[in-house]
């Protein structure tokens, strides 16, 4: 695995170069990151900058499960010389998860700031939720507040053609 | 970026909770992540979700979130055309009709728009997606995207009562991007049995009910062509004094500007455009015959300097039709493939349409055949020719009600 060059941004300290950053999930779990792959997340960029001294940095909204996989997809986006299919088609099977696990990765990407991993994520539910009638759509994001029916009818009517 | 919203802490067993029907429970997801969602979906849909509850309602019509999607409208390259269709075969109202046209497939699917509120109104093609229609009396804004039509208060040129003749008016819309509004320019223009000329012009914001005046318009004969760009609208004319003129308003002050245009070039003769951004004048008289088409480009509006851009298509180009188009309508589309279009003005019944795509550094045109269902609706009327204009198509959820 090669690594890439420190970035050069006015923050960084150039007395401790990492390498390796160590992330501690909400459930006590602890993983590894290469500095170029945590680099993908705005969060961690501005945590390493400030911290030096290798403890890992906590992230108490990312259990351990998806805090793994956000891991594997920045890893993943670092890597050098890949080509753009390949990527491509690594995504779509990255997110080929059930409904509440790419819920998760969109409030761990919107948390850690990975704008990569929440435009993916953003576009698969927007795909998923396209032909999905309101009552669907009230299911699938377990949406409480709801109209009266004169309300309801009104919005109809105003946009009836986008009903037909 | 979404506001990072408290979680409480989840303990590994909670994600693995199955719910009573056997799927986990998704987590709720913040409201700007549902705007970074819903932004990506198309107008009819989002149309559609308004009525999934308040909040939602209240985010979808939301002039910020209109922002937001436009911004992304503009960002992508534009693929489809909208396409006006009438019979001028009749006598009286014209039946006009819209469609998307596929610049790849050359499909046309109808875009129903409510009635106009005359058969006979001027179309212009505004900006962000809307089009500006004028009938002489009533001007009407329309949002192809939500299918909305809106109509203009109505207002008078003021001329002197004593001032009487025929009179002919023109319309458009632009968007001032200082203020973010958007404004309709009208002018009227009367011709005096005695032979004088007299010219009005007015300005609306859209969202409000007057009109206002305005003052030292170098424009005093009718338009022959508009075009809006960001900030500015340009009228292409004709002056007694200075021959051939593009007038230009500046959205922001409400001031005109004036340009020549270059030597030997007649407003008459000539198409207003945008070319990578920049205006420039259109000639395209001599695309039958001689495959040319002549671009003068602005590239600098304090300069004042046109420049030649001359494109010879390849003479093969109108082969294998089985006739020579009789007159081609070209169309850049502001964010298109940077590819100029040629769509006939005249589709004839019984034969072959055909759309061309001319693309700029390969000198190469495609040929694609015009097709999709809706033709027969005007055959009704014994009709044997049909006008074709094409006009920028930006999806825009922007509401006419919200603006």
């Amino acid at each position: 695995m090669s690594s890439s060059p420190p970035p050069s941004s006015a923050a960084a300290s150039p007395s401790c170069p990492k390498k390796m950053i160590a992330l501690r999930s909400s459930d006590g779990e602890t993983f590894e990151i290469e500095e170029a792959a945590a680099l993908q997340s705005k969060t961690l960029e501005n945590m390493i900058d400030e911290d030096c001294a290798g403890t890992p940095i906590p992230l108490p909204n990312v259990t351990g499960k998806i805090l793994a996989k956000v891991v594997e997809f920045c890893s993943k986006h670092a890597e050098p010389g890949v080509d753009d299919e390949s990527l491509r088609a690594w995504d779509a099977e990255f997110v080929n998860v059930e409904q509440a696990t790419v819920f998760d990765y969109i409030l761990a990407a919107n948390f850690l700031e990975i704008p990569t991993l929440l435009n993916l994520t953003c576009n698969v539910v927007a795909d998923m939720i396209r032909g999905k009638t309101p009552d669907e759509i009230r299911k699938f994001f377990n949406i409480k507040s709801i109209f009266s029916p004169e309300e309801e009818e009104e919005v109809r009517r105003e946009n009836h053609w986008a009903f037909e | 970026m979404a506001d990072k919203s408290e979680k409480k802490l989840r303990s590994k067993e909670d994600d693995e909770v199955s719910g009573r029907d056997g799927e986990a429970v998704s987590p709720e997801l913040p409201v700007g992540i549902i705007t970074d969602i819903l932004v990506r979906l198309p107008v009819k849909t989002l149309l559609r979700f308004k009525c999934v509850s308040r909040p939602w309602r209240s985010l979808i019509s939301d002039p910020s979130f209109a922002s937001s999607f436009l911004a992304r409208s503009l960002a992508r390259q534009a693929v489809t055309s909208l396409v006006s269709i009438s019979d001028l075969s009749q006598p009286g109202p014209s039946l006009c009709q819209f469609f998307r046209l596929d610049h790849q497939t050359g499909l046309c699917a109808p875009v129903p728009l409510p009635d106009m509120p005359s058969n006979t109104a001027e179309i212009s093609e505004g900006i962000h997606g809307f089009i500006c229609l004028d009938d002489g009396g009533l001007t009407c804004v329309c949002n192809p995207s939500t299918r909305e039509v809106a109509a203009l208060p109505l207002t008078n040129p003021d001329f002197p009562d004593d001032l009487q003749g025929e009179m002919s008016s023109f319309a458009t819309l632009g968007y001032d991007s200082a203020s973010k509004q958007y404004k309709v320019l009208k002018t009227w223009i009367l011709y005096s049995p005695y032979g004088g000329v007299a010219a009005a012009h007015k300005v609306l914001t859209l969202g409000t009910n007057s009109w206002r005046t305005v003052d030292d318009c170098p424009i005093k004969f009718p338009w022959d062509d508009c075009i809006s760009e960001e900030g500015a609208i340009h009228i292409l004319t004709r002056d007694s004094m200075r021959g051939n003129i593009v007038g230009t308003l500046d959205l922001a002050s409400e001031k005109f500007r004036m340009l020549l245009l270059p030597e030997g070039v007649r407003a008459v003769k000539v198409e207003l455009k945008l070319f990578r951004g920049h205006l420039a004048l259109l000639e395209s008289r001599r695309l039958r015959d001689n495959n040319t088409i002549t671009l003068y480009v602005l590239d600098d509006y304090r300069s004042r300097a046109w420049k030649e851009l001359r494109m010879v298509l390849p003479r093969s180009w109108k082969e294998d039709i089985g006739f020579p188009p009789r007159s081609l309508r070209i169309s850049i589309p502001r964010n298109g493939s940077g590819d100029i279009l040629l769509i006939p003005t005249i589709i004839y019944k019984q034969s072959v349409a055909y759309l061309f795509s001319y693309n700029v550094e390969s000198k190469r045109v495609k040929k694609v055949q015009i097709h999709g269902p809706p033709f027969h609706i005007f055959y009704q009327y014994r009709t044997l020719s049909l006008e074709c204009r094409p006009f920028d198509l930006v999806d825009n959820i922007l509401s006419l009600n919200h603006v």
